[in-house]
């Protein structure tokens, strides 16, 4: 047939080109047909979809408060436990609730108590973590009283991280006075003008033995140099480098300079590197052999650095005689002196600090070993007419002649001015019972903007077991990073009941104080303090709203698909303002949209409300 | 080879139809592209106008002034290119377009008396009438 055909279309070729005419133009013609008529089709649908679309606005209405905004996580138990529910019970009142009932937070049940320490930066940029902390607390009561061994074995301190225990080395000085010094390194940041009460010492365990007290890892650098003797210290990794003359050694389980000519003469600290922040250097100091004169120095140095030769640096030494402490400015210039008198082989404590090198000042101590530590420095001055010096390295300051002086018991550490403050809460017992809850509330800032916001309530509907308890409720203050009641119209809690009870508060006009920039407020839920009751609380309902000036729309989609709403308009005689708006309404379904940023206008005024296909409802004030 | 290449060039039998061949595709390849061309033309014509929504949000009676705030709901941007009160045009801030789901205030100087009736038609540049009956307030 093809064949047939074909050879038809040999023989006679005059129908071929009116056939490769149509041929051509049926393509053509066929795009134009389809395009049209399936863009054709996708208007129509459009139009259908638009004629489909009911939407009307049911009501509008002023109102002064957002929707209540619950917490979408799990709380957070401090202390107590969580004993049935989920934070969803807690996000409408409908008698669905989660409990938690009290308890202790408590590091280890070996020890009967403890007390909070609380760490107060008193200087105005944040204390970093790592900063050697004093604090001073009464043992000779709690051993006589027989809470505490008198060697200290049960005086721990340990830091709450906030998921975990931690406990911390600590070095405890004078123990069984009534003025225990003991020291600790922070384990983070402290804010500016903040503190941080994560810290707690815990005491009263009998069977308490070697208690964590590494001091290397209390101070930034600690040194008793009780290993075996060494003829060369610069062998060793952290004390690599001396300069000029003079032999560095260990004997006997001390640092032995024995002095030489050369200058400067020092023991660099070569694990510490350059040390970039004040520090307070203390060590104790025994001078068996001294020449007397010039060349006679010894003692400790900072602010090392090459300049005009590697270990010249600031100095606090003994130096000329025995009745003289000076501070020095290496190869440039001597600063002030003081009279010290001081006695051959005899064991002296040192303390030298430089606070902020480029104001030349320096400070200098000594006192001999067993007596109290002077409150007064010895010499308070400055180190002299020389060019300043920057941070640097940190060592010991050896003789320029054969004197010989021992070192021991190195101790240096970061010093912040003013120095931080460690505090001690109330004793608390292991017995004692508490619940602290806290939960993170999110506000739609996009509903409600923050210049809206006139100010925020939190209220909490629960009941509890323990009707002799008040509870509180708190917000965590974004200014001073703690969790506070304070501006709030009342700070005096709420005693509950057995049945179901409201307790709200006010935030005031402290409000954007507790609330985030990104709408997140942390509220948190704490008794009134430790007691013997294990008491239960059931939490019904715990959510956070605003108080604002605003409007209520309700809208009503009354078709047969999704509306979505665009735009907004409030009109009167006066005005016509319009709102972007991004509402989906599903059919059938009533949606119910706040906001803050419109006032309601005189009347009468009509409200308009645009859908994306183009519809519009109306409503009118009457 | 020489001798092919003067035979080929002095030789001038078959050359008519072949020359005739070659203008016959050239114009068929010329009508094509003209056909294409006009087809896509005339049919994206078709589709922008058949695309093309607009509405009136809000009218709005104020002093000397109705203004009418105008989105574009459709599938191609609009343009437009005049507007009529009560049959007369009248004259507006010029160019006035539309972006897909734009939205603007699209103003007219008009005198306008209160309690009476405006009829507004609002036309774009590829016919489209959006407009009606508005009382003034």
């Amino acid at each position: 047939m093809l064949e047939a055909i074909i050879k038809r279309l040999k023989r006679d070729r005059r129908g071929v080109s009116n056939v490769i005419v149509v041929m051509l133009s049926l393509p053509l013609v066929v795009v134009i047909v389809a395009n049209v008529v399936l863009w054709s089709y996708e208007m129509n649908q459009f139009d259908w979809d638009k004629m489909q679309e009911d939407i009307g606005i049911a009501n509008v209405e002023h109102v002064n408060r957002s929707s209540w905004f619950a917490t979408q996580s799990e709380y957070t138990v401090n202390t107590g436990s969580h004993t049935s529910g989920t934070f969803k019970d807690t996000q409408a009142i409908d008698d669905q609730y989660e409990s938690f009932v009290e308890g202790s937070n408590w590091w280890n049940v070996d020890y009967s108590y403890r007390r909070q320490i609380t760490i107060t930066n008193n200087m105005a940029y944040t204390l970093s973590s790592g900063y050697s902390t004093l604090l001073t607390m009464d043992t000779a009561a709690l051993v006589s009283s027989g809470k505490m061994l008198s060697n200290g074995n049960d005086l721990r301190i340990v830091f709450w991280n906030e998921s975990s225990w931690v406990e911390i080395d600590r070095h405890v000085i004078d123990m069984n006075t009534s003025s225990t010094h003991v020291w600790f390194k922070t384990q983070t940041d402290v804010p500016a003008d903040g503190s941080d009460n994560n810290y707690y010492v815990y005491y009263d365990n009998l069977g308490a033995v070697s208690p964590p007290a590494n001091k290397s890892n209390v101070y930034l650098w600690f040194d008793d140099f009780n290993r075996v003797d060494n003829l060369d210290i610069t062998t060793e990794a952290s004390y690599s480098v001396k300069t000029g003359g003079g032999t560095w050694l260990i004997e006997t389980s001390k640092l032995k300079n024995v002095g030489a000519a050369g200058d400067p003469n020092k023991l660099i600290i070569t694990a510490l590197g350059n040390v970039d922040t004040d520090i307070d250097m203390l060590v104790k100091i025994n001078v068996t052999s001294f020449v007397d004169g010039d060349l006679s120095r010894m003692g400790l140095s900072c602010c090392m650095d090459t300049d005009p030769s590697r270990g010249s640096g600031y100095c606090g030494l003994f130096h000329d005689d025995r009745d003289s402490l000076e501070l020095l400015n290496d190869l440039r210039s001597w600063g002030t002196g003081g009279a010290y008198g001081w006695s051959l082989s005899t064991w002296y404590y040192m303390r030298f600090r430089v606070i902020d090198p480029v104001s030349k000042l320096g400070k200098v101590k000594v006192w001999q070993v067993g007596t109290t530590e002077p409150n007064t420095w010895t010499v308070d001055g400055n180190f002299g007419g020389g060019t300043a010096r920057d941070y640097g390295e940190v060592g010991f300051g050896g003789s320029r002649t054969t004197d010989i002086t021992y070192f021991d018991d190195i101790l240096i550490r970061y010093i912040a001015d003013p120095e931080p403050s460690a505090s001690l809460g109330m004793e608390e017992s292991q017995s004692d019972n508490r619940l602290d809850i806290d939960g993170a509330f999110v506000i739609d800032l996009s509903t409600y903007p923050l210049t809206y916001i006139q100010t925020g309530e939190i209220q909490i509907r629960y009941r509890s077991s323990d009707t002799g308890e008040r509870w509180y409720l708190k917000a965590y203050n974004w200014s001073s990073s703690t969790y506070s009641d304070s501006g709030f119209n009342s700070t005096a809690g709420h005693t509950p009941t057995k049945e179901w009870d409201y307790y709200a508060v006010n935030l005031t006009d402290r409000w954007s104080s507790y609330l985030h920039d990104d709408g997140t407020v942390y509220i948190k839920i704490i008794d009134e303090g430790a007691d013997s009751n294990q008491t239960i609380i059931d939490i019904d309902f715990l959510a956070v709203r605003t108080v604002i000036n605003g409007m209520k729309f309700t809208f009503q989609n009354k078709g047969s698909s999704t509306s979505h709403l665009v735009s907004l308009w409030v009109n009167n005689s006066t005005d016509h303002r319009r709102y972007d708006v991004n509402i989906f309404i599903n059919s059938a379904d009533t949606e119910s949209y706040i906001r803050s940023d419109i006032s309601l206008p005189n009347k009468p005024y009509t409200v308009k409300v645009v859908t994306e296909r183009g519809n519009t409802a109306v409503f009118a004030s009457h | 080879m020489t001798r092919k290449l003067k035979r080929f060039f002095w030789d001038k039998r078959a050359i008519t139809p072949v020359l005739s061949n070659l203008l016959l595709t050239v114009v068929a390849v010329a009508a094509m592209s003209i056909a294409t061309t006009a087809t896509y033309v005339i049919t994206t014509n078709l589709k922008e106008t058949m695309s093309e929504r607009i509405i009136i949000e809000d009218s709005w009676f104020n002093n000397s002034h109705i203004s009418f705030y105008l989105r574009n709901v459709g599938k191609v941007a609009v343009h437009v290119s005049a507007v009529y009160v009560n049959h007369t045009s009248q004259s507006f801030t010029s160019p006035f377009s539309l972006e897909l789901n734009e939205h603007d205030w699209l103003n007219i100087s008009y005198s306008w008396s209160s309690g009476n009736l405006y009829y507004v038609d609002v036309v774009t540049t590829r016919g489209t009438h959006v407009g009606g009956y508005y009382k003034a307030p």
